[in-house]
């Protein structure tokens, strides 16, 4: 599902005036990145599953006081879920581990594939677990969750660029973990560049 | 959000974008009943939000809303109980909330047991509310004597010697002032006489298996009953009080016993409000409303 911001805007209009339907859009919209952003950080599926609930149910009673003053609702709503993991880790004193995060097979695969898959998956796994957490972060929240690299700073009160470096280390680290090369590159863009490096 | 994922200065080889890409496909993807369930759990709690918006605009008032994290059949009927919110809702609350007092006070009352903190109580209670009527008040009056025997019966058969002296005595101050509330009438007086002769054989027979606390009690009781069935034998009398107006032997109480209590030492609280019970003159004239024994209306049998 596809909604742009002007969309979703009029969809959180809609809901902070008591509209469901409208709500259930803006869940439909975001419950999946929600659900990474939460799965990366919690041990369990079942945590996961319950502290994005959580956020939503939490984002319902708060959006009377939402007002948008430059900050999209996305973001707004990745704060709240920061918020309930980092309570949700405080308390329960989990955390994060990727290691033992449970399978979820994917049922179409044949064995042959299925075992070459998991292997490639194990092995990101482990690749990620060797991120910082700032930049297990900033891959969470650009590539799990598809957050832009404004949304993502927003999330991580970090200054945009900072965001960029975190993730361009993070991907350098993947690479070397993961054993791929550096690709070539050959649209013309020139070297990659190194945001929030300098 | 996907749109602005990757800019220009955002170069990423597809290789690790695959493999991150098919992590978080295996790995970081809700179940398709995970999904439903939370999607239920978030709709619901939107629809209760949307209920309260509803009513909290219905009944004008304005507040914040809040929503129930709960999702409990129960949480859902209390909060929706409490949006429907009505200028009057406090006044029937209060009244509510009175009569439910009231009612686990009377029930408390009621069940009084004899020689309880409230049952004095119960008893003022049962007198305020005798009939008006003399007949009707006799046989009720009757009734509450038949009750306080039993009462020492079932005490003396626990062993209970305070609670069968109570009893006991509230049967001997009950008997007065039934025997007083006759006002001469005949039929009331044959109903009380009536009444009486039967308890002067539960006495009789209760005598002699009361404990020791209460022996001194159904004394009086019995002294009471047979001195109010002869006070009723009396032709023009109308009660045990009108054996004469300082009692038979001159006591006040009227019965002949200086251990027996007058009226006033009924056992009954003194209500803060009117005693609606009647109080007959002591006097030894015809009575406005009981006509005395005449050739229309003969007294009946005194004694069965």
């Amino acid at each position: 599902m596809s909604l742009d911001d002007a969309a979703i805007e009029r969809l959180v209009q809609e809901a902070q005036a008591g509209d469901p339907w409208a709500f259930g859009r803006l869940f439909d919209h975001f419950h999946l990145p929600i659900y990474r952003f939460v799965a990366c950080r919690v041990r369990r599926p079942s945590d996961a599953e319950d502290l994005t609930q959580l956020v939503f149910v939490k984002a319902l009673e708060a959006l009377p006081r939402y007002e948008s003053r430059g900050i999209p609702f996305g973001g707004w709503l990745f704060r709240l879920a920061r918020n309930a993991v980092i309570d949700f880790v405080r308390t329960s004193h989990e955390h994060a581990d990727l290691a033992q995060s449970v399978d979820r097979a994917n049922g179409d695969a044949g064995p042959d594939e299925l075992a070459v898959t998991r292997q490639e998956i194990d092995a990101v796994r482990a690749a990620l677990s060797a991120l910082t957490e700032d930049q297990r972060d900033a891959i969470t929240l650009r590539f799990f969750a598809g957050l832009s690299a404004r949304e993502a700073a927003e999330v991580m009160g970090k200054q945009e660029g900072t965001v960029r470096g975190l993730q361009f280390r993070a991907i350098a680290a993947l690479r070397r973990e993961l054993g791929i090369e550096e690709p070539e590159m050959s649209n013309g863009t020139g070297p990659i560049e190194h945001p929030g490096m300098s | 959000m996907d749109d602005q994922r990757f800019d220009t200065n955002d170069p990423i080889d597809p290789e690790i974008e695959w493999r991150l890409e098919a992590y978080a496909d295996l790995r970081l993807s809700p179940s398709v009943a995970a999904t439903t369930r939370m999607r239920a759990a978030v709709m619901a709690a939107a629809h209760r939000r949307a209920a309260l918006m509803e009513a909290d605009a219905a009944s004008g008032t304005a507040g914040a809303l809040t929503v129930a994290t709960d999702t409990t059949v129960i949480g859902l009927a209390a909060r929706q109980a409490r949006s429907t919110r009505h200028p009057w809702r406090r006044p029937i609350a209060a009244v509510i909330a009175a009569s439910l007092t009231l009612g686990v006070l009377a029930g408390t009352v009621v069940g009084a047991r004899p020689g309880g903190p409230f049952y004095a109580v119960r008893l003022w209670a049962e007198m305020t509310n005798l009939p008006k009527d003399v007949l009707a008040r006799a046989q009720a009056e009757v009734a509450r004597l038949d009750a306080r025997l039993q009462e020492a019966s079932q005490a003396s058969r626990d062993g209970d010697g305070p609670a069968t002296e109570a009893s006991l005595e509230a049967y001997s101050a009950i008997l007065e002032e039934a025997s007083i509330g006759t006002g001469g009438d005949p039929a009331a007086t044959a109903a009380i006489e009536n009444g009486l002769a039967r308890h002067v054989e539960v006495l009789t027979g209760l005598a002699g298996q009361v404990p020791a606390a209460a022996r001194e009690a159904i004394q009086h009781a019995l002294s009471s009953s047979t001195k109010v069935l002869d006070g009723l034998g009396q032709p023009g009398s109308s009660g045990g009080d009108d054996q004469g107006g300082s009692g038979a032997n001159g006591q006040p109480g009227g019965l002949g016993d200086p251990g027996v209590p007058g009226p006033d030492k009924t056992p009954k609280p003194k209500p803060s409000g009117n005693d609606k019970s009647p109080q007959p003159a002591k006097t030894t004239g015809p009575e406005p409303g009981g006509p005395r024994a005449t050739p229309d209306h003969p007294v009946p049998s005194r004694r069965p």
